[in-house]
């Protein structure tokens, strides 16, 4: 079977934009990454799931050249950081964290700051940057006085006054209302989809990833345990097409699509079936005919969503179970 | 860097600090206020008692002024705030890492913060002597008044003791990171641990590093204890002793915005 990874990078048909390799950090005795590779194509959402404490803002400080790795190397935009750092950061925008501004600067001052750091043609991106976060009208208000979304948007404001190829945030929504998460969400989307940019987010929320990401890497206890595109995680590595049937006759389906080369697996459910199509998403319909010739009269047809959050919980207990006999007697 | 960064970057820092009201006010009423307080005594006291008092202004008052801001206690004072506000304010807002990742070097993040500090110092420090030049020549009624060099002199002794105290204050609140333990360290070294080490005469020669010492001997006026207990020296073992302060306090203030964890 061909590495999910692999199938992603070729069907972006593009570099990667983040690539590290055996990257490991160690806090004294405490290793918070452990060597970690990790692979995330250009001009895509990337979820960099795992639980609180796995090693996800450590990866990120590392990326960014806030720590040091231990060992190991990292490609940002195609540059090797540290050695050029420089260039590859000057088109990388990022949230480390929260989003921490002079909250006695108004939301305008706290962006002229960064754009004196980032050089003499950024301050141009300043007003675009604020219509684009929808702060323009509060730009001149103490950011003391900002609410924690408006801060998260500030802080988007000034990733983009980079022009970032990548954004890098770091639990972005975190602390956001369902509203402000609803509007951060269509915002990443519609860089992503709109503007070309990839953004790598990482987060503890399964939901909040599988609905923002094209892919994601799932990271526990300092490792990367597996990575991909969406659907590709949600089921194990495999695409699977599954579809819940309503029918008058379960029986009379079942015999009827028992031989069919459409089908992969078929078993009676509490919804009716559920059958795994041996092809694509196409096949539903086929499948549809199928029934419908051999006299079955069809309610319902619905496609069976893959979960993340079963994929990510089987992951996580998985390595949870011990697997040393030794322990397993014990 | 390009030089137009720089300047920007300063400027940047310079807007940080003059935005910073509690410190600017601070730092304001620590200059201006015991000039104020000195001439409106001083000439309300002649205009009481004209035979007892003397005239407010004149030359004895200027030495008086010089000594005030620049005697090592209200203009260092002021240094010293601004000094540390500008070499804590990043990190204590938490922005530093904010600062890092747009790939500028740490070095040109901590170099930027010099010029603005010591803009914003000098600016204070030459508006309190503004004050003291006004009061030495409206009040000096018959007395006479320092000439043009003893003011220029005054000037550039104010300049080279409030600017070397700010600039060794840039560099250890950066090595520090905490505000107030730079503040109350950089105070205890200025107005306690230097005067009193320079008190003790048996410990002879090595005086001569104490940062004070090396200021006051260009000094255009009488400081202190009329050098009753100043460590004699050269102007160059003075500037000599002035440089190895800067490079010291500096070189572990970007040693440590170099290195430190953002």
């Amino acid at each position: 079977m061909p590495d999910p990874v692999d199938t992603l990078v070729e069907r972006s048909a593009t570099e990667l934009i983040i690539e590290t390799s055996g990257l490991t950090k160690r806090f004294g005795a405490r290793t918070a990454l452990d060597g970690v590779d990790l692979r995330v194509p250009r001009g895509c959402a990337f979820g960099f799931l795992g639980p609180n404490g796995a090693g996800k803002t450590t990866m990120i400080r590392m990326l960014l050249g806030l720590t040091q790795a231990t060992s190991g190397s990292m490609r940002l935009l195609g540059h090797p950081v540290p050695a050029e750092r420089a260039v590859a950061l000057s088109r990388v925008g990022a949230i480390v964290e929260e989003p921490r501004f002079h909250p006695y600067l108004t939301g305008r001052e706290n962006l002229r700051v960064v754009a004196a750091v980032r050089g003499p043609e950024v301050r141009e991106r300043i007003e675009p940057a604020l219509a684009r976060v929808g702060l323009a009208d509060r730009a001149d208000q103490k950011v003391k006085s900002y609410s924690l979304g408006m801060r998260q948007r500030l802080g988007v404001a000034r990733c983009l006054l980079s022009d970032p190829l990548l954004l890098i945030l770091d639990e972005p929504t975190n602390g956001l209302d369902p509203g402000g998460i609803q509007e951060f969400r269509e915002m990443i989307r519609a860089m992503v989809e709109h503007e070309g940019r990839t953004v790598f987010i990482s987060s503890h929320l399964l939901d909040e990833v599988e609905k923002t990401c094209d892919a994601a890497a799932i990271v526990d206890r300092g490792k990367v345990v597996t990575q991909g595109a969406m659907a590709e995680l949600a089921g194990g590595g495999e695409v699977r097409h599954e579809l819940i049937i309503g029918v008058d006759d379960v029986d009379r389906a079942l015999s009827a699509i028992d031989t069919s080369e459409l089908v992969r697996d078929a078993h009676r459910s509490d919804e009716g079936l559920r059958v795994v199509l041996a092809g694509g998403p196409e096949s539903a319909a086929q499948l549809n005919a199928a029934l419908v010739g051999a006299g079955v009269a069809v309610m319902r047809l619905e496609p069976v969503r893959q979960s993340l959050e079963a994929r990510f919980l089987e992951i996580t207990a998985r390595l949870d179970s011990p697997t040393d006999p030794a322990e397993v007697r014990a | 860097m390009s030089t137009t960064i720089a300047a920007q970057m300063a400027g940047a820092d310079f807007l940080k600090l003059r935005k910073k009201r509690g410190t600017l006010i601070w730092a304001l009423v620590l200059a201006w206020a015991p000039v104020v307080i000195f001439y409106a005594v001083t000439a309300i006291q002649h205009a009481s008692n004209p035979g007892k008092y003397g005239p407010a202004g004149g030359t004895a008052s200027f030495h008086d002024g010089v000594r005030l801001l620049g005697g090592l206690l209200f203009g260092p004072l002021v240094a010293i705030l601004i000094g540390v506000e500008a070499g804590t304010n990043d990190a204590s807002a938490g922005v530093f890492r904010d600062l890092v990742v747009t790939g500028r070097s740490r070095l040109a993040l901590f170099a930027s913060r010099l010029p603005a500090a010591l803009a914003l110092c000098w600016a204070i420090i030459i508006s309190a002597y503004v004050l003291v030049l006004v009061g030495t020549f409206v009040f000096a009624s018959n007395l006479a008044t320092p000439d043009s060099a003893l003011v220029l002199n005054g000037l550039g002794f104010l300049l080279l003791s409030t600017g070397v105290m700010c600039a060794i204050a840039v560099g250890f609140a950066s090595l520090t990171t905490s505000k107030p333990a730079a503040i109350i360290a950089l105070i205890a070294w200025q107005l306690i641990a230097s005067p009193l080490i320079v008190s003790i005469e048996s410990l002879g020669s090595p005086r001569k590093f104490v940062l004070s010492q090396a200021l006051v001997h260009f000094s255009p006026v009488g400081l202190g204890d009329d050098g009753r207990h100043a460590a004699t020296m050269s102007g160059a073992t003075a500037l000599l002793v002035i440089v190895l302060w800067l490079v010291v306090f500096l070189g572990l203030g970007a040693w440590r915005t170099r290195t430190m964890d953002a």
